[in-house]
């Protein structure tokens, strides 16, 4: 195969795979310090692209502003789901959650299209030039982009997570909120703070992917792919892990579609996922964690 | 007298640590056994490895002469092992009696036509499974219809109707973990005839208890556990006499304190 | 369920075509009773199971497809038709459970929607054999051997029917050894593995016959519509089944059904406030949610409990004057 051809692919491929890995992140960290499991994070993710868009198409406010603007409006708005949805219910079976955040996710797509109207809007790229070249190699800047930011991203969270007390109190909670709150640990801010952290990475996925897919309720089915990613990976405390799963999937997803047929795009991704499942139940580096007695 | 429950070496580690630490425990038919030991030191990863619910263990786990290593739950369950569990687990949204009728699950037999078409034999079953179910309600002594949700008891019942799921499996083999917890002490007093009786139907039974001075009174033959090893074993007499054992316990009250 | 409780169901069902003469509102009435069946199925395996399935359009669309090609293409008789949709759902059912079943519960819910995409995409794409996004046209109403149900109320009568069979027998399987396995696996599932119930096996047997009961109802809308187009089963239309679940009742024999009818009422009912209504129906389900798990049957047996016992209070009140 043309090798031009080849690494195109693979850049794509390993961008739309980093989308479905921040979104599938914001999940897994939600998942390690509740249990519970968030599928609002698809409708939170179209409620940040639509904030951004907000902020540049209305308030005319330069793209990189206005992207930190909505990462800090969404961080206020998660940290709220996590107050009124979860917290309700955490006493109960996590299923109670789940169901809580399918119906909030209903709600929120259909409040979405009230305010902002149902027809997609287009987000300009991050970079006016479309492509750069190197050689016979063409890279779309997007794409690239999208990498970029996402490593800045996650190396930021890295460092919060792994340098910081408010991190080292975040990791706690997840082994056991019992014996964090015994410690004097705030349990319910920190669970609220992670709400807050999971919704600014979904907000950030929104954000890159707008100028790809466009601003429309559709990108509520992404979230699909951050659980895919979740699963491929492995949920569990080793979160990094969903972005490789992420990648994985973006990859599996552009060169099935390429290779075999474009019309099952979103199929093939599904298919690889549930053949995993068959093979590997716990994903890549998933704990096989038995229930405490 | 046989054997009933034999463990070689049964080792079980929680990443670096080890909470069971070459476990061989030998217990025969008929007896009541207590197993004891401070805080953390592995009675209840003994009972979740012998029923099954870690799979990942190292050593042999013999029951009634059959290796069972890789037995799921629920097979042990059906050759013939029951357990109750330390924090009581019942199905919460059934009424009691349904509880303790689940315990018969495998040892009946209506499939999902016979269940919605019904016909004799079937109703048969259903009343002969309820029947069963009041009987060993009443066993247990629990005082109340048995069409409760289970979710409404109170601590002490709950261990009651825990136990009586248990032996609705007619189990040659029980488990008991830490079932006097939260009782009071008039149920405490129950509770170890209860114990004695279930015995009395020729079923072993393993305890586990905080309570020395329940162990000392119901059991034949004690084995305590310290740090995930087996430090002694013997009547309660030799037990309470044991220098180990008494170390392990002041070790623990120092610590405590 | 004693075949008495039903008696007041099959009035009503009776009594409705003699009250309501409007076409309309008999097509609403049809609706909403397949949507009950599709509810009901669901409720098998989360309900009874407490397993989630997020994708259950999919099951639907596998049901009404499987009829509908069978009685188009090779015009077979109705009832085989519909067998077969229920039986072709069900053999789905059972692969894509086992393997989605062994790990966490949440696995079902994600493969599930999976599975909803890559039936929706072979729909579309399958062009010679589903028609592809144009869909499926043509397809004849029920028919028994020389009986075939035409109108709306021979469509009505077919339909309600089948639901009222299904109804009886979902309260009869929950009361009987498999069901109560299913809801103890549900309460606890380590407990009920530790209590000898196989839990992976009768999972996958929930789920399979919930995929079942899913795909017959997918084949009545198909012959209740007599046209299909892959839209109707995409993933957007999954939510719609759980939300009946939620607002009538989780596990409740007549939960999905209140559900279903009032959704569908509620639906044409509130269609004056344009598009707010799907807002307003958001917000309805949010708080079922949050607030009132058990849904509406679990307030209409709480309510009738009450009214029980104030009656008993009553009755006994005169007696404590006497004394």
């Amino acid at each position: 195969m043309d090798l031009a051809i080849f690494v195109q692919l693979l850049i794509g491929g390993i961008a739309m795979g980093i989308i479905y890995g921040l979104i599938g992140f914001g999940i897994n960290l939600i998942f390690n310090a509740t249990s519970g499991v968030n599928f609002a994070q698809g409708a939170l993710v179209m409620l940040g692209a639509y904030m951004s868009v907000t902020f540049t198409n209305f308030i005319k406010l330069p793209l990189f502003l206005s992207a930190i603007c909505a990462v800090a409006v969404m961080a206020v708005i998660g940290a709220l789901f996590g107050f009124f949805v979860y917290e309700p219910v955490r006493a109960e079976k996590s299923h109670r959650f789940l169901l809580a955040a399918v119906a909030v996710s209903i709600f929120l797509t259909e409040v979405i299209q009230l305010i902002w109207g149902k027809l997609p809007y287009v987000v300009p790229r991050f970079i006016k030039k479309s492509s750069v070249r190197a050689g016979t190699l063409v890279f779309d800047t997007q794409n690239l982009c999208i990498i970029g930011v996402a490593v800045v991203c996650l190396f930021l969270i890295h460092l919060l997570l792994n340098k910081t007390q408010l991190g080292l109190m975040m990791r706690a909670v997840g082994q056991s909120k019992e014996v964090s709150s015994l410690m004097g640990i705030p349990v319910r801010w920190i669970v609220r703070i992670t709400f807050a952290c999971s919704t600014m990475m979904a907000t950030v996925a929104g954000v890159v992917a707008g100028p790809i897919f466009f601003v429309s309720p559709l990108l509520a089915d992404l979230s699909v792919k951050g659980f895919a990613s979740g699963i491929i990976g492995g949920f569990g405390p080793r979160v990094f892990a969903t972005i490789i799963g992420g990648i994985i999937l973006g990859l599996v997803e552009t060169f099935g579609a390429f290779f075999l047929s474009s019309s099952y795009r979103d199929a093939w991704g599904f298919i690889f996922l549930i053949c995993m499942l068959l093979i590997s139940p716990y994903g890549l580096v998933g704990e096989k964690r038995a229930q405490k007695v | 007298m046989a054997t009933i429950l034999e463990t070689k070496d049964l080792t079980k580690r929680f990443g670096g640590l080890t909470a069971l630490d070459h476990v061989t425990i030998k217990i025969e038919e008929g007896e009541i056994r207590g197993l004891i030991g401070p805080n953390g030191s592995g009675k209840s990863t003994f009972i979740n490895c012998v029923t099954g619910h870690y799979l990942d263990t190292t050593g042999d786990i013999i029951f009634r002469g059959e290796q069972i290593n890789r037995c799921k739950a629920h097979v042990r369950t059906s050759l013939g092992m029951a357990r109750t569990f330390q924090a009581s687990r019942l199905f919460e949204e059934m009424t009691v009696k349904q509880n303790v009728v689940v315990g018969t699950h495998y040892r009946t037999k209506t499939g999902v036509f016979g269940g919605i078409f019904g016909g004799k034999a079937v109703q048969n079953e259903e009343r002969t499974v309820f029947a069963e179910a009041e009987k060993w309600l009443d066993f247990v002594g629990y005082e109340g219809t048995g069409d409760e949700l289970a979710g409404s008891l109170a601590h002490g019942p709950r261990r009651l109707v825990e136990i009586a799921r248990a032996l609705a499996s007619q189990p040659q083999f029980i488990m008991l973990d830490e079932p006097a917890a939260g009782m009071n002490p008039s149920e405490k007093v129950a509770l170890m005839d209860i114990i004695r009786r279930i015995r009395d139907l020729g079923i072993t039974v393993l305890l586990i208890e905080h309570d020395m001075k329940l162990v000392m009174n119901v059991c034949d033959k004690i084995s305590v556990l310290n740090f995930g090893a087996k430090i002694a074993e013997g009547t309660p007499e030799q037990v309470q006499n044991d220098p180990q054992v008494i170390e392990a316990y002041l070790g623990e009250v120092t610590t405590n304190a | 369920m004693k075949f008495k409780n039903l008696l007041i169901p099959i009035a009503i069902s009776v009594v409705l075509p003699l009250v309501i003469r409007s076409e309309y509102w008999f097509y609403i009435l049809t609706l909403a009773s397949v949507f009950s069946i599709l509810a009901l199925g669901l409720n098998i395996v989360m309900g009874l199971c407490g397993q989630i399935s997020l994708g259950h359009a999919a099951f639907w669309g596998i049901g009404a497809y499987t009829s509908g090609i069978l009685l188009v293409k090779l015009q077979v008789p109705f009832i085989v038709a519909l067998v077969a949709g229920g039986i072709m759902s069900a053999v789905f059912g059972v692969l894509l459970g086992i393997p989605s079943l062994k790990v966490r519960n949440v696995y079902l819910a994600i493969t599930t929607i999976g599975f909803n995409f890559i039936v929706n995409a072979v729909m579309n794409n399958w062009i010679t054999l589903t028609g592809g996004p144009d869909g499926l046209p043509n397809i004849p109403p029920p028919s028994f051997g020389p009986l075939t149900f035409r109108t709306m109320v021979g469509k009505y009568a077919v339909i309600v029917t089948i639901l009222l069979l299904f109804v009886w027998g979902f309260s009869r399987f929950k009361d009987s050894r498999v069901g109560r396995a299913l809801q103890a696996i549900k309460d606890d599932e380590l407990a009920a593995s530790h209590s000898g119930i196989n839990v992976h096996y009768y999972k996958v047997l929930a789920f399979t016959m919930s995929a079942f009961v899913t795909g017959v109802g997918g084949a009545l809308y198909a012959s209740f519509i007599e046209y299909i187009s892959p839209d109707t089963f995409a993933f957007a239309s999954s939510p719609v089944l759980l939300s009946m679940l939620l607002v009538g009742g989780i596990g409740s024999t007549w939960g999905p059904v209140i559900g279903a009818f009032l959704l569908e009422i509620l639906s044409e009912g509130l269609r004056f406030l344009r598009d707010y209504y799907m807002a307003i129906y958001g917000l309805l389900v949010v708080i079922m949610a949050l607030r009132m798990p058990q849904g509406l049957a679990g307030l209409f047996s709480m309510l009738g409990e009450k009214i029980r016992a104030s009656m008993r209070q009553h009755r006994k009140a005169p007696a404590g004057k006497e004394v």
